[in-house]
């Protein structure tokens, strides 16, 4: 399931939580010692300097060599389809995806830099990919549902493999862009019932998150979980803002609110406040 | 507590401890530092904004001289407590045990350039001597970073330095509204930036303030590194422009190492990789096939310096 190296991670995971305990005075230095010493963790994951470092050549690398390739086929005056560019977006995403494989297992790297660039162009890719696959052919909200129907297995399959925050955030957003969107489908009512829907389905999420984040099979992806945690949290509160429901349906929904004029429902809020 | 379970399985803790330690995770209470810490910031941040827009909105009916007497006298007062309450100067690093007084000093010297920056602006009392303006704050700050040993001010006192010395700096600043294409302009950053380079040096040898000289160092290689690079792309003394950046780019490599500061060594690695490159794509001619050869040249060197973050300790063999 996990690329790196779970009894690593089972081992960083004991060292942090006694180091805890040892500046409580829980525990003895003799044993500190002992566990520094049992409890080893092979990783390579530098100073927050050296990562930042890592992830600008890793990027740069990146872009220099899909520069490489294309300026490739242009020279040999390829006359560019859209088949060709989703296979190159595709070809180049497979081949982020085995280099960070490769790091992971040779080089250990965890959270190093490297394997988040890796990861999130090998992502960007994908979406690079469908994006240009579906091509504005529907409307525009129907575009962007596609978009995120689509793009969910591949961020399913990234934090399953690599336990990512960031992508697990991309995830949140995307599954709430999905029930916003189909939401949408409703017409004219959706429109006023959007903040509640969105309150409401918040509080589910999150208490699944906290039942989540203590199962012991979870370990490794306990800290994606607290992001569910607290998305949920923030988005029960802004859903429930009137300052933010104004705007965003003045965004949105394309309403014409002059200033001083109230959203439909207002009443509602004033109440609750 | 799978953590537990797992140290005690392992018999390096014994069932009592585990118990203890059970019961200290039980009833050990919930930490909300950051949360009041960030509370208090934008407590203080939207605070200080209100009062600056009450005034603002107010100021036909408040006046400038009353402005000004309130940010004198409060000024004053902070120097006052600072004052009282400073402890005596050291070579050493000195620590006050008040976490306030940092903050009273900071805010002191803080409303002090505020007041100098105020008349210069409302009763043009310095007239068009900027220099002036800037120098008196200058100074001000060098002596009481010194005197109270205040990091922050010692900042700002180096800043006001470099804008006395016709630039107005802090890294991002340096990078978005300087216009880097005159010769003097160089010449005055690279000259300031040796100079604070050079007094790091020497009050790292004397034993003056060492902890200062992250502050110092920050500046100078920012300033040093950027002048260099400008005067590579901009003028006409590639060769001289080189070798100087190869020379800094060494100092604050060994500097690095010496201090184990990653902050450093990326900032050296990625200045010499951007002179670096420059150089080898000013010699070829960009078109066709070498842009090609060009391409290949960034993946590769890239993934060398990739190996070199992950090696580096092999390679400039440091034991750690």
């Amino acid at each position: 399931m996990i690329a790196y190296d779970p009894s690593f991670l089972r081992n960083s995971s004991i060292v942090k939580k006694s180091k805890q305990w040892y500046s409580k005075q829980l525990i003895s230095p003799e044993q500190m010692n002992n566990i520094l010493k049992n409890y080893t963790t092979g990783f390579y994951s530098p100073n927050l300097f050296i990562k930042i470092g890592l992830f600008i050549f890793t990027f740069i690398a990146i872009a220099a060599a899909v520069g490489f390739y294309s300026l490739f086929f242009v020279l040999l005056g390829v006359n560019a389809q859209t088949g060709f560019f989703v296979f190159t977006c595709l070809l180049f995403s497979v081949a982020c995806v085995f280099l960070l494989e490769y790091f992971i297992k040779n080089k250990k790297v965890y959270r190093a830099g490297v394997d988040e660039c890796l990861l999130y162009s090998a992502l960007g890719f994908v979406f690079t990919a469908i994006g240009i696959f579906i091509d504005n052919g529907f409307e525009p909200s129907e575009n962007a549902l596609l978009f995120c129907i689509l793009a969910l297995p591949f961020l399913i399959a990234a934090i399953v493999r690599y336990a990512d925050r960031f992508v697990t955030l991309v995830l949140a957003v995307c599954l709430y862009s999905i029930f916003f969107l189909s939401l949408l489908k409703l017409g004219e009512i959706a429109k006023l019932i959007m903040p509640f829907a969105l309150m409401i389905i918040s509080i589910p999420v999150y208490f699944f998150a906290i039942k989540q984040k203590q199962k012991e099979s979870l370990f490794h992806w306990k800290k994606c979980i607290e992001v569910f945690e607290w998305l949920a949290l923030i988005i029960f509160y802004l859903a429930g803002n009137y300052f933010v429901i104004r705007e965003a349906s003045i965004a949105f929904f394309d309403m014409h609110l002059s200033e001083g004029e109230n959203i439909p429902l207002a009443f509602i809020f004033y109440i609750l406040y | 507590m799978k953590e537990l379970t797992q140290l005690n399985i392992d018999g390096i803790l014994s069932d009592e401890q585990t118990a203890a330690i059970n019961e200290h995770e039980k009833n050990k209470p919930l930490s909300v530092h950051w949360e009041l810490r960030t509370l208090l910031y934008l407590g203080i941040l939207l605070f200080t904004s209100g009062i600056g827009i009450l005034f603002y909105l107010n100021i036909d009916t408040i006046g400038h001289q009353a402005i000004l007497a309130l940010i004198a006298v409060l000024c004053i007062g902070s120097f006052y407590y600072g004052y009282k309450n400073k402890l005596p100067y050291a070579h050493e690093e000195t620590k006050h045990p008040s976490p306030f007084f940092d903050y009273v000093v900071l805010l002191a010297c803080l409303l002090f350039g505020i007041f100098i920056a105020y008349i210069q602006a409302q009763y043009n009392v310095f007239g068009l001597h900027y220099g002036i303006a800037i120098f008196f704050p200058t100074i001000l700050f060098f002596i009481c970073g010194y005197a109270f040993d205040h990091k922050g001010v010692l900042s700002l006192g180096i800043t006001g330095l470099a804008a006395w010395a016709g630039l107005s700096i802090t890294p991002l600043n340096l990078l978005q509204n300087n216009n880097f294409s005159d010769t003097s302009i160089i010449f005055s950053c690279i000259s300031i930036g040796l100079l604070i380079a050079g007094f790091a040096m020497y009050s790292d040898k004397k034993n003056i303030k060492k902890h200062f000289g992250f502050s110092y160092n920050n500046f100078a290689a920012n300033i040093l590194f950027i002048a260099t690079l400008a005067a590579l792309f901009g003028q006409p003394y590639k060769l001289i422009s080189v070798l100087f950046l190869a020379a800094i780019s060494f100092y604050y490599i060994k500097y690095a190492i010496e201090q184990h500061s990653f902050l450093f060594l990326l900032l050296s690695v990625v200045y010499s990789y951007i002179g670096l490159t420059y150089c080898i794509f000013s010699f070829i001619p960009l078109n066709g096939e070498i842009l090609l050869l060009g391409f290949f040249y960034v993946a590769a060197s890239c993934a060398g310096i990739i190996l070199f973050f992950i090696n580096y300790k092999k390679i400039l063999h440091i034991k750690k």
